[in-house]
């Protein structure tokens, strides 16, 4: 409906002719809540009353307020109309176009953008915003040199320098110049390093100059963010989009025949960040809506439905509490939500959440199954409970309901990869692989692919299949090769096969990935050892030794290079006895006795060795560890020789 | 598993029967005149508009359902494409059109706030094109609905469509993407179809939407590259309420990015999901618009997909069966300015006659649509602006989009198809129930890469607001111009008859090889002529906005009516020239019938 509100007005105070006035076009107010309605309807008929009685002055001012409310609430023609009467109500007053080039370059009106546009800048030659935006403008029309011009002027103002030398490193750029946009690009990469959009605009000015290197390193370092400017009348536009949201929570939650209790959480979570104000403002109408002590009695029906609106404002502000982080406040809100309305299945859940995110996984999975007790197709219940008892461990039971979950379609947020994990932590790996096999069916983001593919190599590799887990790792390292799990346990599967090269090359770039990986440094020992290069072997030990130096695996290791090494001169009989010494101190084991016996060889006390094996061969007899015997009594026969461990 | 099926094929013998069929039609096709010498009955008048929307009378009554409740189902808005193809190889194109269903747990047609259509079941429709061709030229065009008769039963939410032949038996096919479970239909060559996509092992459950068939391994079979959406399901669904409360549609970031499939074709009516292999599952996007090119001239066939508000993706053809993403320093990934754009359909063609395949994509209306030129190497620069494409964009949110030269004078414009995402207010105060209507542009190419928009002289057909998804791209008459389907999301289908092209001089061509002929998508092919530049064009169905187009080149020549040369790129790599090839009418050029010609000669 357009409702011709000027013309209707009969009289005024004013010199502009009233009839001169835009139709002012009615928008649609009916979707929106109350509050925001009321305060729109109440500028509406303030135009209205001060075009009967008000002056151009007073009526402009009004008119350029309702339009500042209609770009808040996204009514862009009606904003356009109001602006324009305002303009015309006062013509010298600079906001009125510059809101009219917004609201135009909005509906992508380019004319009326930079007519309106080029009047503000005539009201205020000097202004940045405004001066930006039509360099911006004339770009998008192709009028390059002029678009330079204006980000010239801009540059000159002193202010947005930034903003101003990207400006005129795009259109250097348009103009066929991208030497000199490099300049002005750098420039306000210095300027604003965080406007890290430049930095594609500055490769493909790099890109033109036949410099690939340099375009291909800006544009990995491309991001998303635009020079800044302040932008002082834009900036007035915000407060007003979020002027009445608390009103907005307090209908719906008043609403419940129109808004069901997760909306009103939905809404408040988006619209109330950052609103401290909304708090108080939430709380005050909880203790309005309170009865006092003594307070007459009113209907069942009345005070049940006052107990469900406070206990949904409650929850609005649990969720802006859990916005913040602040788990104790969410909590206490939820408990009051949960003492006024028992059965509320959001508070319920939200509850659940709290106690999810402060650690108490079990109590929330009793608050889950509570939900789905009263309330069984809650989906996101089961989808919260089913994580919970991953977590937990509770396998068995997380396979219920991720089973379910599935069944119903669900298969986001990796119910299938936790159903397949969960299978495999019970050893089911037939029902592992399956489940993997199917959430690689599904639209996993690389890193989640690869993760999968990591998975179905520990798969393969406890089905006695290293052929197909080497395959998997490096399905999985392809997808993501920044998978240090699965390049760890590609390494160590190669080198079960004996590719003692392709391991140790993936082992060393695990290391160099995670230098704190001992299994990783040992890996790669075990291989070049095995590869013949003792030397190297024993020179990433020690590496490892001084990266770690608390690490008994990484001295085991090395003392049993050092006397048992094929290569010779890797061998140090004296250094493995001080080492194989210093393994005891963390605790006895075969395997240091072992090692301790073959030092000793190696250091020339063949009665100790002979001792030590000894010992340890009766110790691992009394065990029932049979099947080590005949390699350490080959030892124990060499050390009764004279001879040193292990010789080719 | 999906693919135990995979050696269940059934067609060999099937197969062979229907070869001696196409054979003898393939003599009948082969270098003769498939329609005759354009001379239309019904002469343009200049006063004529250049495109009218002859659909209703032609019997094209589709009217599409988007299933929209209230409820801002982000599906509801998303579609749908439409396609042409000669499904019963007579010679002329027939109509696929998609239909959407009710949307929603426990929804039923009752809750729609535009009731479908009365009479007509929830499913996409084929339109059996009845062309009349008399001695005299004059052309008598109807269309009747073989629906049920084709045995295509596509109920599901449909949103885009592909064709061609995939089994290689002579019979182009069709593959459907939908919001849910795709479908696959096989023509069996007698006017029926049957559903085959878990046989072929192609199945995919999510929101796909642009779909191209192309030769990605120069085989020789034609493999499949699937475009998927969003991560959206009933259950992720919320409505996004601004904060005055308002509730609306969720933008496309509310939603989860998602990865693509690249199928392998195996040759026995099963493909092989290569996605992994091939690299295109490495990055995730928000695919709308997806078609394949060569863009590097290198011989092999690259895809380009069009991301919704993430960078688009290039994936270049490495030769090896792995594809590399060279979208971000190719230039064609985010536009000049470094900005991701909502990319909806997207286009590949040789505008600029300079041999190598030139970028246009269609975007919302708060940016422009962004046209990119190639320097024959694969790396493209934004030229929106210079091209005059920029300005007459903004404000107009656009999904279907094809280069073609709608006047045959040579020079290859663009249309695109336009319908907002957002409600329009002045719209929604004149209580229009889907108040996204927006009108559609002609841009004319008016040499110097520059284009003009002449929506405004292109006829009454631009003055409608609709909201309008996809664009098919075909001579349904075979008057030697392109005409227009197109299809409106919530809305009646169009058919516009383009009167004017056939005023200039042209050549049409139908590019064939095998036995039963199969068209060759992919095959490059350049009409040479004395004193111009090479025009250059490639076989393909893809385009746009999840649709299919007719295979056929169709290449305006203005007023100059001998061409020397027609040279073809075949999609393994060789080449073969003809000369003589007639103006004015349509010539199949079966590959070993032309002269071989060394590349680069």
């Amino acid at each position: 409906m357009v409702v011709p509100l000027a013309l209707a007005l009969a009289s005024h105070a004013g010199a502009v002719d009233r009839g001169e006035l835009v139709p002012l076009p009615l928008p649609n107010l009916s979707t929106m809540e109350d509050a925001t309605r009321q305060r729109l309807e109440l500028l509406q008929g303030r135009v209205s009353a001060l075009g009967r009685s008000g002056s151009d002055g007073e009526l402009a001012e009004a008119y350029g307020t309702l339009g500042m409310y209609y770009i808040a609430h996204h009514f862009n023609d009606a904003a356009e109309a109001a602006l324009r009467s305002a303009a015309l109500l006062s013509p010298n007053d600079f906001r009125w176009p510059y809101y009219l080039g917004f609201v135009s370059q909005m509906v992508g009106d380019l004319d009326a953008e930079g007519a309106a546009y080029a009047r503000a800048l005539e009201l205020r030659p000097g202004d940045l915003p405004t001066l930006l935006h039509l360099a911006e403008l004339h770009l998008t029309l192709g009028d390059n040199e002029r678009a330079y011009r204006e980000f010239q002027r801009a540059l000159e103002l002193g202010a947005g320098e930034a903003a101003a030398h990207a400006g005129l490193g795009r259109a250097a750029g348009a103009l066929g110049r991208p030497d000199e946009a490099v300049e002005h690009f750098t420039r306000a990469l210095e300027l604003q390093p965080q406007a890290t959009i430049i930095h594609y605009q500055l490769a493909l000015a790099y890109r033109a100059l036949g410099d690939t290197e340099a375009a291909r390193r800006h544009m990995e370092q491309r991001g998303t963010r635009d020079p800044g400017f302040a932008d002082p009348l834009l900036a007035a536009i915000e407060p007003l989009k979020r002027e009445n949201v608390v009103e907005v929570v307090l209908e719906m939650a008043a609403e419940p025949e129109d808004h069901d209790d997760r909306s009103v959480v939905l809404f408040a979570a988006t619209h109330l960040k950052g609103m401290p104000q909304a708090v108080d403002r939430i709380h005050q109408a909880i203790v309005d809506r309170t009865p006092a002590a003594g307070a007459p009695e009113v209907a069942p029906e009345a005070t049940a439905r006052n107990r469900l609106i406070r206990a949904r404002l409650h929850l609005a502000l649990a969720s802006i509490r859990l916005e913040q982080n602040d788990f104790g406040g969410a909590r206490n809100h939820v408990e009051s939500a949960l003492a006024l309305a028992r059965g509320m299945t959001e508070a319920m859940l939200m509850l659940g959440y709290v106690l999810d995110k402060t650690g108490d996984l079990a109590a929330a999975v009793e608050c889950y199954s509570a939900v789905l007790e009263l309330d069984p197709g809650n989906t996101d219940a089961l989808r919260s409970r089913a994580n919970a008892r991953f977590v937990l461990r509770r396998d068995r039971e997380a396979i219920a309901d991720l089973e379910r979950l599935c069944g119903l379609g669900l298969e986001g947020d990796g119910a299938r990869i936790r159903l397949a994990v969960a299978h495999l932590r019970l050893g089911e790996l037939d029902a592992a692989r399956e489940g993997y096999r199917a959430a690689l069916e599904l639209s996993l983001d690389p890193s989640d692919a690869a993760q999968v593919h990591h998975h179905l190599g520990v798969i393969e590799l406890r089905s006695g299949s290293v052929e197909g887990a080497v395959e998997e790792y490096r399905t999985a390292l392809a997808l993501d090769p920044g998978l240090v799990a699965a390049r760890l346990d590609l390494g160590a599967a190669l080198g079960r096969l004996g590719r003692d090269l392709e391991a140790a090359e993936a082992l060393r770039l695990v290391v160099e990935a995670d230098p704190d990986n001992i299994r990783a440094r040992l890996g790669e020992a075990e291989a070049l050892a095995s590869l013949g290069r003792s030397m190297e072997a024993r020179q990433r030990l020690e590496e490892g030794r001084q990266a770690i130096p608390d690490s008994v695996e990484l001295l085991e290791a090395l003392a049993r290079l050092l006397a048992s090494a094929d290569d010779p001169e890797a061998r140090d009989g004296e250094r493995a006895l001080e080492l194989a010494r210093l393994t005891l101190r963390a605790g006895s084991s075969p395997g240091r006795l072992e090692t301790l016996a073959m030092a000793s060889a190696e250091a020339g006390s063949f009665d100790e060795a002979v001792r030590l094996q000894q010992d340890l061969i009766q110790g691992l007899t009394w065990e029932g560890r049979l099947d080590e015997l005949p390699r350490l009594e080959a030892n124990l026969a060499r050390y009764r020789a004279g001879l040193t461990c292990c010789a080719p | 598993m999906r693919f135990d099926l995979a050696n269940s094929d059934t067609t060999a013998g099937r197969g062979a029967g229907m070869a001696s069929r196409c054979e003898a039609v393939w003599l009948l096709l082969l270098i003769l005149v498939v329609a005759p010498c354009a001379a239309p009955a019904e002469a343009p008048a200049a006063a004529r508009d250049i495109f009218e929307d002859r659909a209703e009378e032609l019997g094209v009554d589709f009217v599409h359902f988007a299933g929209v409740s209230g409820e801002f189902y982000i599906v509801e808005i998303s579609g749908p494409g439409c396609g042409m193809l000669d499904y019963d190889n007579d010679g002329d194109l027939d109509l696929y059109l998609i239909q959407g269903t009710m949307l929603g747990p426990g929804k039923s047609v009752g809750d729609a706030i535009s009731p479908p259509q009365a009479g007509h079941p929830l499913r996409d429709r084929l339109y059996r094109n009845d062309l009349k061709i008399a001695q005299d030229g004059t052309r008598v065009l109807t269309f009747t609905d073989v629906t049920e008769a084709s045995g295509i039963r596509a109920d599901g939410y449909g949103v885009g469509v592909a064709v061609a032949d995939y089994d290689n038996d002579g019979w182009v096919d069709i593959f459907l993407t939908n919001f849910g479970p795709n479908q696959l239909w096989r023509n069996r060559g007698d006017g029926t179809f049957e559903e085959v996509i878990a046989a072929a092992g192609i199945d995919d459950p999510r929101w796909n939407s642009g779909a191209t068939f192309l030769d990605f391994d120069r085989d020789g079979l034609l493999d499949l590259f699937v475009g998927c959406y969003l991560d959206f399901t009933f259950e992720k669904h919320g409505i996004c309420r601004l904060p005055s409360g308002i509730p609306g549609y969720c933008a496309p970031e509310a939603y989860g990015a998602v990865t693509n499939r690249l199928y392998r074709n195996r040759g026995d009516g099963t493909f092989e999901d290569r996605s992994l292999k091939a690299g295109v599952r490495h990055e995730a996007g928000k695919a709308l618009g997806v078609m394949a090119a060569d863009f590097n001239l290198d011989g092999w066939m690259d895809v380009y997909v069009a991301n919704d508000m993430l960078p688009n993706h290039m994936w270049i053809n490495q030769g090896d069966g792995t594809f590399a993403n060279d979208g971000l320093f190719g230039g064609t990934a985010v536009n000049a300015d470094g900005r991701s754009e909502s990319s909806m359909g997207v286009d590949a063609a040789d505008y600029d006659r300079d041999g190598d395949e030139d970028l246009f994509m269609t975007h919302l209306g708060y940016q422009t649509n962004t046209l990119y030129i190639n320097d024959g190497t694969g790396v493209f620069d934004d030229r929106t602006t210079a091209s005059g494409l920029g300005p007459p964009s903004v404000g107009r949110t656009s999904w279907g989009v094809r280069f073609f030269d709608y006047d045959n004078d040579g020079l290859l414009d663009l249309m695109t198809a336009s319908g907002d995402v957002f409600v329009i207010e002045a719209l929604a105060r004149q209580n229009d129930p889907f108040p996204m209507r927006q009108p559609n542009q002609l841009f004319r190419n008016v040499g110097s890469n520059r284009f003009r928009d002449v929506s405004d002289t292109a006829g009454s057909v631009f003055e409608l607001s609709e909201v309008t998804r996809g664009l098919a791209f075909g001579d349904v008459d075979n008057d030697g111009d392109t005409d227009v389907l197109l299809e409106n999301c919530n809305g009646r289908a169009r058919l516009l008859i383009n009167n004017l092209g056939s005023a200039n001089h042209w050549i049409g061509l139908r590019l064939v090889a095998g036995a039963p002929p199969r068209d060759q998508i992919g095959a490059w092919v350049g009409i040479h002529r004395k004193g111009s530049p090479v025009l250059w064009r490639r076989v393909r169905t893809d385009g746009g906005y999840a649709s299919a187009n007719d295979p056929r080149l169709l290449v305006g020549l203005a007023d100059g009516a001998a061409v020397d040369r027609v040279e073809a790129h075949w999609p393994d790599g060789t080449v073969e020239a003809w000369t003589g090839v007639a103006v004015d009418r349509y010539t199949t050029l079966a590959r070993g019938t032309g002269s071989r010609v060394k590349r680069g000669e």
